[in-house]
């Protein structure tokens, strides 16, 4: 997939005349040449504090169809425009449109032969050239080869990362990555090639895109991995999308992932902190009380419609722990987390195994997935922060310690199992 | 420019899993009855679920199929049956999409007699370009000796051709001609098929039976040298234009004549091994392990870059031609009750039906494929257990339409049952309706479904692709236990051979500590100690076991694979703070024990630390010295120089010498890199030769080095303009060998003691210091000395010697040329006449036979005789100089003689004793008589102590057999002064007695005569009887030839005893002590040997 021979002739005229730059700057946040340009300013004016002498340039996407305009303008910052993909419909094109992006950055810095580069989503200019100068120190003056972004978010954003994403990779793949789909991210020069490498496929080879793939890709490639302390992340891509469809389209092409690199992660025992560089930002976060109502009402009602799908996916063991969440009543209703991890262990296993069509059998997580919500918003909200980040630890310890089971079921997929 | 192949890296084969078929027999899209390439294309998610990797594509080109297609009418292009040139393009599209790879056949060695080639041939005069593509001659009785393969159909190599008016030659069917590759137009027009293929995206291709490539006479026409020019040619041509491709050999031959077909790595990539195949069956209706320990201790080691081909079974018949006699007929018995079972030298069946369809047996032999060093190969339909049909002719019997589902024709076509190109298979138990695809695929406890799961299993480890292999050698012989490695990758495998639950110990106490984790099932399994391992394995039960390091308890904190070492400053880097750490703790004990030099391997290593170490050659490489020390506190100091290499240099290393890798490295200004051996980067080994040229000096943090030019080195080296391109010796053993061009030779002495090494030693001394000139010419030396240390040798350089060989392989070529010539001569007055030890024959009826059947061996033994006295006399020359000086022999040296030989043959005999329940029960006689003998051996060496002795000890050779010494022009020059390894420095140096090397040399006359009686007699049984006689005599006759030589070049000389009777004893005394220290080493590692060194004790 990457690959800079998609970079058009013309861009590449632009590029060869620029010849060299230290850095380069994707701003993926901006949508108009107007803010692309203040941002890209504020960000050059925030960098000469680092290096005074340091040679920048900025890629932009916007809706131009001229691509590969470059120029440098009257503030003296040289800003290379890019063709934004078509608006996207699904959370799978938007991917789609942010690897584009990802891979137009990476060639772009592979002929300015650049140190580090990096891609930043956010059009708030002040906050952007803050969030730059954090992603790229690390590289310039530490050695790493991929910063990813570390949020601070409320209790109840980002869910499906706390629940799935984050404690299911940082077990598989051994290293403790809060963000590992963080968008704004920071790339050295090696990170760069190895993106450049790790997708490179045949023509007309089907792709699944990992909203993950960069980090898994730094991982396996054994490069050194580090975290940023940011603000703020990014709204997803798609605000009040269907939640079953997101988690299809956010899981299958994961585990798709892990098929690929299981040879690396079936060795692995344990897992790694990873450095986080910058101080953690707060967030102030007013107290809210979830109605968790519903959540276990959809649950209930999956447990009678989904079970022939479930019993398809899931052990007897697992299956007959959810039955016996049916029966709690709401105040009581807890989900112990070695139940959610082996629910989620086995959805990857059947995903895998191809036991059903994949998209149904994704969509089929949606009730257990509101179910382990509704869980931990009874949980958890109440609870002071620091108490919260150690349950969400407390659940990767789970993960891990249920390794095991995954990697026997993983390699030895027999569906006779308790 | 290369073309790369669709794989991503250059060493894919290694990790492949290969599927062969047939496209006529896979699926028909057309109704046509016959299979074809849309059939094929359809069918290609099914072979991506499997698993496998690599398409494996039967001859699909226009043929007259008289031979399956092997008998190819047109190269380049395909048979209308199977579709056309598109439809392959499209599948060879499809395959790539999917990330398989795809190997189709080269058939070089013939054509079909339909191809114009050969019609142009046949009507061209005598001596014309055209006539000249194939082999021709007036006579049918040229090349007489060369067998015929195909026996059931061919009386003869040559076919009479009545258009040509000649006889035309060929291999296999007689009409299937073969190329002449004498022309070198045949040979380019073969080069351009390749290139047509290849630049159409095909990634691999099978050369079809090589051996047969070129003719000569004189010769059996198989494995010539020319055959290995031509190779090398094609290969050379491949690597110009072409990446990531594949050649296969297809050569059925014993292991030591296919390793030839690899080259220095610079011939075939991959070979099969054919004779494991038989003895994997062999091994499972025995129930006993040796059949395969046996052949892959005859396995040779290959390039690195290279791999053999695995196999259970293929489209030919289960070939018995690399078995004896005696195995075949087993074989047959065995495995093909019904003689319409059999074709040519083999049995015509499927998997399945050979092990009566017992999902067990079938499971056991697919963990050895899939687990023993190789890339395995399947035969389409063997993923579900398909049977064959013996009523079909020549081995269309294993070659009838998968079973696709239970429909007409087995899903296979929709044609008319009678269209299709072969019947399917239809009996109750094989047939379509109960083994096909669909079913089993519904079925999740269905064989596809098994071995799906296995083949992802084995994915996930590169361990069985490329790793090591060393067996253990538990008592229970119906279990076969093997230990695989590769960097950091643990794994044991075992399995039991039987139909009943087996019992057995594992000695595993060399991986004391780690943790075995059962591989299929992720279980963890009890941690290994210093006491034997034990298991319990149900009929036919496997165990594959990930050996982890230890954890106390708590979750492993994983390796950190991000922390690679910067370079960006220098070495400082690598040998301090983090990277000296990482070195030390991971990156040399993981690195050593997969070094063939490193001596340490049966042992744990408990730490490696750098004691030692310096920048040469600028900052390119550095020679460290590094301690390792083993958990049973023994320790051994070790030569490491390493070099840092980066972007291709770097790739080239992964690629060809990955071995020699010890971890990855990075630099700001270089990017990625590898620190390596630094004798696979030329510039450091031009940098060895310079630094002894120079006479150069090179502190070190703990020491220096020194090197040293000999007086000839300026005429050794020759003339300075001519470059001498370094390169590396294929034959590396407990040293490492640099090549100079043709005209010097570097030894990099690995394992280093404080002090001169014998083999640098003797060699300056024989080369500065007298005329013996029988040794390669001595160039110089590099020194290596610590502080407040004695200097070491840490390389020597010599005169490179043109040769034909070393002593040992010369004269087992001999020998098996004098076992043909006898086998058939009854020994004169019978058998029994050689007596069992003693032979009958008066001395000059021996001589006489001798002399009419040993042909030039007898004279070139006396040849070697004169020389090893020389060197002996050479050796005695100075009494100046203290470490050459000989000494006369005292009788508390014999006491101290006497005292150690006793020892050692305790020893020994009470080693043969613990294992006398082991040995093959034919040798259990010889073992129980020579142990009835003990008391009179050990009393022979009490003798030895009362003598009164008049020699002297000088410095002796060491370790002197034949395969110390190097044939040149019906002469020798001997070499390796080093002694036995595993003694320490100063017990190789120590003076001796010379008759110590010569009962050496006479021991390995003993075992050249018995090695090659076993080699000649194991395809050929029935003549051991016949032929052991002329062994005894032959190494009776070569010994007393040798000896007498020796005797009259040392007569009178003062290290020798003048009292033939103290000579003798002493001699004896010296032959028992070689004999058992050959007893304990084959009771360890060959048990179907002990019977050589068996011969030799009771024969004394």
């Amino acid at each position: 997939m990457a690959d800079i021979d998609t970079i058009p002739q013309e861009t590449k005229a632009e590029i060869e005349q620029i010849g060299r730059a230290e850095l380069v700057i994707g701003l993926l946040g901006c949508d108009s040449s107007g803010s692309a340009e203040a941002s890209a300013v504020k960000a050059t004016e925030k960098l000469r504090l680092l290096a005074p002498d340091i040679n920048a340039v900025f890629v932009h996407w916007e809706g131009s169809p001229e691509p590969g305009k470059a120029a440098a303008n009257d503030s003296g910052v040289r800003l290379l425009e890019f063709p934004r993909g078509a608006e996207s419909e699904s959370l799978l094109q938007a991917g789609r449109a942010r690897v584009r992006a990802q891979n137009d950055l990476f060639g772009v810095a592979r002929l300015l032969a650049a140190d580090a580069c990096c891609l930043i989503c956010t059009d708030e200019q002040s906050e952007g050239a803050e969030c730059m100068a954090r992603l790229i120190e690390p590289i310039l003056t530490l050695d790493q080869d991929l910063v990813i972004a570390r949020y601070q978010r409320p209790r109840f954003d980002g869910l499906i990362n706390t629940a799935i994403i984050y404690p299911l990779l940082s077990a598989v793949y051994g290293k403790r990555v809060q963000w590992p789909m963080a968008q704004d991210l920071g790339f050295s020069r090696k990170m760069v090639e190895r993106c450049l490498s790790a997708r490179q496929v045949r023509p007309g080879q089907a792709v699944d895109l990992s909203p993950a793939w960069i980090t898994t890709a730094a991982v396996t490639g054994g490069l050194q991995v580090c975290q940023a302390g940011l603000r703020t992340r990014p709204e997803s891509a798609r605000p009040g999308a269907d939640l079953s469809t997101v988690l299809a389209e956010l899981l299958g092409p994961i585990f798709l992932e892990m098929e690929r690199d299981a040879p690396f992660w079936q060795k692995i025992r344990g897992s790694q902190s990873v450095p986080v560089f910058g101080d953690a930002i707060p967030v102030s976060e007013e107290s809210s009380h979830v109605d968790v109502r519903r959540m276990i009402e959809s649950f209930q009602l999956g447990f009678r419609n989904l079970q022939e799908v479930w019993n398809l996916a899931l052990s007897p063991a697992t299956i007959l722990g959810m039955k016996k969440l049916t029966r709690l009543a709401p105040d009581q209703f807890r989900m112990p987390d070695e139940l959610w991890v082996r629910i989620v262990y086995d959805f990857a296993l059947a995903f895998r195994a191809r036991v059903m069509n994949r998209d149904h059998l994704l969509r089929a997580v949606t009730p257990v997935y509101l179910a382990w919500v509704a869980s931990y918003a009874l949980e958890v909200q109440d609870a002071h922060e620091t108490e919260v980040k150690d349950r969400i630890e407390r659940l990767c310890g789970v993960y891990e310690a249920e390794k095991p089971y995954f990697q026997s079921r993983w390699r030895w997929p027999d569906r006779f199992n308790p | 420019m290369q073309v790369s192949g669709s794989a991503q890296e250059p060493l894919w084969y290694k990790d492949a899993i290969i599927y062969e078929l047939h496209v006529k027999a896979f699926c028909d899209s057309n109704n046509d009855g016959i299979g074809d390439f849309g059939g094929l294309l359809q069918k290609l998610d099914f072979l991506h679920q499997l698993g496998v990797t690599c398409i494996w594509l039967l001859p699909f080109f226009p043929s007259p199929l008289r031979d399956d297609g092997y008998d190819i009418a047109d190269y380049m292009s395909v048979h209308p049956s199977y579709g056309t040139m598109e439809e392959f393009r499209a599948f060879l599209d499809a395959a790539h999409q999917r990330g398989l790879q795809v190997m189709i056949e080269l058939v070089m060695n013939h054509t079909s007699d339909e191809h114009p080639w050969f019609q142009t041939a046949r009507n061209s005069p005598p001596g014309s370009p055209e006539r000249d593509y194939y082999v021709w001659s007036d006579t049918d009785r040229k090349y007489d000796d060369v067998r015929i393969i195909f026996t059931d159909t061919e009386k003869s190599n040559w076919t009479w051709d009545p258009i040509a008016k000649a006889y035309f030659w060929h291999r296999f069917f007689s009409h299937q001609p073969d190329l002449n590759y004498d022309n070198p137009v045949v040979v380019e027009e073969m080069l351009k098929v390749m290139r047509f293929w290849l630049e159409m995206g095909v990634d691999g291709l099978r050369l079809d039976a090589i051996p047969y490539l070129i003719e000569r006479d004189g010769t059996n026409c198989e494995n010539l040298p020319e055959t290995h020019v031509l190779i090398k040619k094609v290969r050379s041509e491949l690597d110009h234009s072409f990446s990531n491709r594949l050649i296969l050999a297809e050569a059925n031959q014993w292991p030591t004549d296919v390793r030839p077909y690899f080259g220095d790595g610079d011939e075939c990539h991959m070979a099969f091994h054919f004779p494991l195949m038989p003895r994997m069956f062999m091994a499972l209706r025995l129930e006993d392990r040796l059949p395969i320990t046996e052949i892959m201790a005859q396995t040779p080691a290959i390039p690195e870059n290279c791999q053999w081909g695995l196999f259970l079974r293929n489209h030919d018949e289960l070939t018995l031609e690399m078995v004896s006699d005696e195995e075949r007929d087993y074989m047959y018995t065995a495995y093909s009750a019904d003689p319409r079972m059999r074709v040519n030298i083999g049995i015509r069946r499927r998997l399945a039906p050979l092990v009566d369809n017992n999902r067990r047996r079938i499971e056991m032999l697919n963990s050895l494929l899939f687990s023993f060093p190789g890339t395995p190969i399947l035969y389409y339909g063997d993923e579900i257990g398909m049977g064959d049909n013996i009523y079909l002719g020549d081995r269309n019997g294993v070659r009838t339409p998968m079973q696709w589902s239970p429909d007409r024709n087995a899903g296979f076509s929709r044609a008319t049952p009678a269209r299709l190109y072969s019947p399917v298979i239809i009996d109750p138990v094989y047939g379509f309706e109960a083994i096909n695809v669909e079913a089993q695929e519904g079925d999740p406890s269905s064989l596809l479904n098994w071995m799906r799961n296995m083949i992802a299993l084995r994915k996930l480890f590169r361990v069985f692709g490329r790793g090591t292999l060393e067996f253990l050698n538990p008592a229970n012989r119906k279990i076969l236990a093997y230990l695989r490695y590769y960097e950091g990758e643990h794994v044991l495998c075992v399995a039991n051979l039987s139909r009943f639950a087996q019992p057995v110990e594992l000695d595993l106490a060399a991986l004391a500590g780690l943790r075995p984790i059962e591989m299929l099932g992720y279980v963890d399994f009890p941690p290994i100690t210093r006491r034997p391992y034990t298991l319990t394995l149900g009929p036919y039960g496997f165990l594959w076991f990930e050996l982890h390091k230890p954890s106390d308890g708590r979750p492993e904190e994983t390796e950190d694979p991000s922390a690679i070492c910067d370079v960006s400053e220098g070495w400082e880097a690598v040998f301090t703070g983090a990277g000296l750490r990482n070195l030390e703790s991971r990156g040399l004990p993981e690195y050593l024990p997969r070094q063939r030099w490193f001596g340490g391997k049966a042992r744990q290593i408990q730490s490696a630390n750098i004691v030692d170490w310096g920048e040469f050659n600028g900052p390119k490489s550095a020679l460290a010295m590094v301690d390792v020390r083993y958990e049973d506190l023994s320790s051994d100091t070790y030569f490491v120089p390493l070099a840092l290499s980066f972007g291709a240099a770097a790739e080239e290393i992964r690629s060809s010498a990955s071995n020699s890798i010890v971890f990855a490295v990075k630099s700001r200004r270089q990017g990625d890199g590898v620190l390596h051996d630094a004798v696979f980067d030329n510039d450091t080994c031009a940098a060895f030769l310079s630094f002894i040229e120079e006479r150069r000096a090179l502190p070190t943090r703990n020491g220096s080095l020194q090197g040293n030019p000999s007086s000839s080195f300026t005429e050794l080296r020759g003339a300075t303009q001519v470059a001498l391109p370094p390169s590396r010796g294929s034959a590396e053993q407990s040293n490492s060998s640099i090549l100079y061009g043709d005209r010097l030779i570097m030894k990099l002495f690995r394992r280093q003691e404080a002090g001169p090494n014998p083999d640098c030693e003797i060699s300056s001394f024989l080369s500065e210091k007298t005329d013996f000139r029988r040794v390669p010419p001595f160039a110089g030396s590099i020194e290596y000395r610590r502080e407040g240390s004695e200097a070491s040798t840490l390389g020597m350089l010599q005169g490179l010697v043109r040769n034909e060989g070393d002593g040992w392989k010369w004269t087992l070529e001999e020998l098996d040329r004098y076992y043909e010539h006898c086998a058939r001569i009854p020994f004169p007055g019978g058998e029994e006449a050689g007596g069992v030890f003693a032979p009958a024959l008066s001395e000059a009826q021996k001589n006489a036979l001798a002399r009419e059947h040993l042909g030039i061996y007898l004279g070139s033994a006396a040849v070697l005789g004169r020389r090893t006295g020389e060197m002996h006399l050479a050796l005695a020359s100075d009494a100046s100089d203290p470490a050459f000086a000989p000494e006369a022999l005292r009788v508390e040296d014999m006491h101290l003689l006497a005292s150690e030989l006793r020892e050692n043959s305790a020893r020994v005999f009470g080693a043969l004793k613990d294992n006398l329940a082991k040995l093959p029960d034919e040798i259990v006689e010889q073992a129980g008589l020579t142990l009835s003998r003990r008391r009179q051996y050990l009393e022979r060496f009490r003798l030895i102590e009362r003598l009164e002795i008049d020699g002297q000890r000088t410095r002796i050779h060491g370790d002197y057999h034949l395969g110390q010494i190097l044939r040149v022009k019906n002469d020798y020059i001997i070499l390796d002064f080093e002694g036995e390894p595993a003694r320490s420095l100063a017990e190789r140096r120590t003076k001796h007695s010379p008759l110590k090397d010569i009962a050496g040399m006479l021991r390995s006359f003993s075992y050249a005569a018995y090695a090659g009686l076993l080699n000649y007699t194991a395809r050929r049984p029935e003549y051991f009887k016949t032929l052991e006689p002329w062994a005894r005599l032959w190494e009776r006759s070569t010994a007393d030839e040798f000896l007498r030589e020796y005797r009259v070049v040392t007569a009178g000389a003062a290290f020798h005893s003048q009292d033939e009777g103290t000579f003798q004893t002493l001699l004896e005394a010296y032959l028992l002590d070689k004999a058992l220290y050959e007893l304990r080493y084959e009771l360890d590692n060959r048990p179907t040997w002990v019977r050589i060194p068996l011969w030799g004790i009771l024969s004394l």
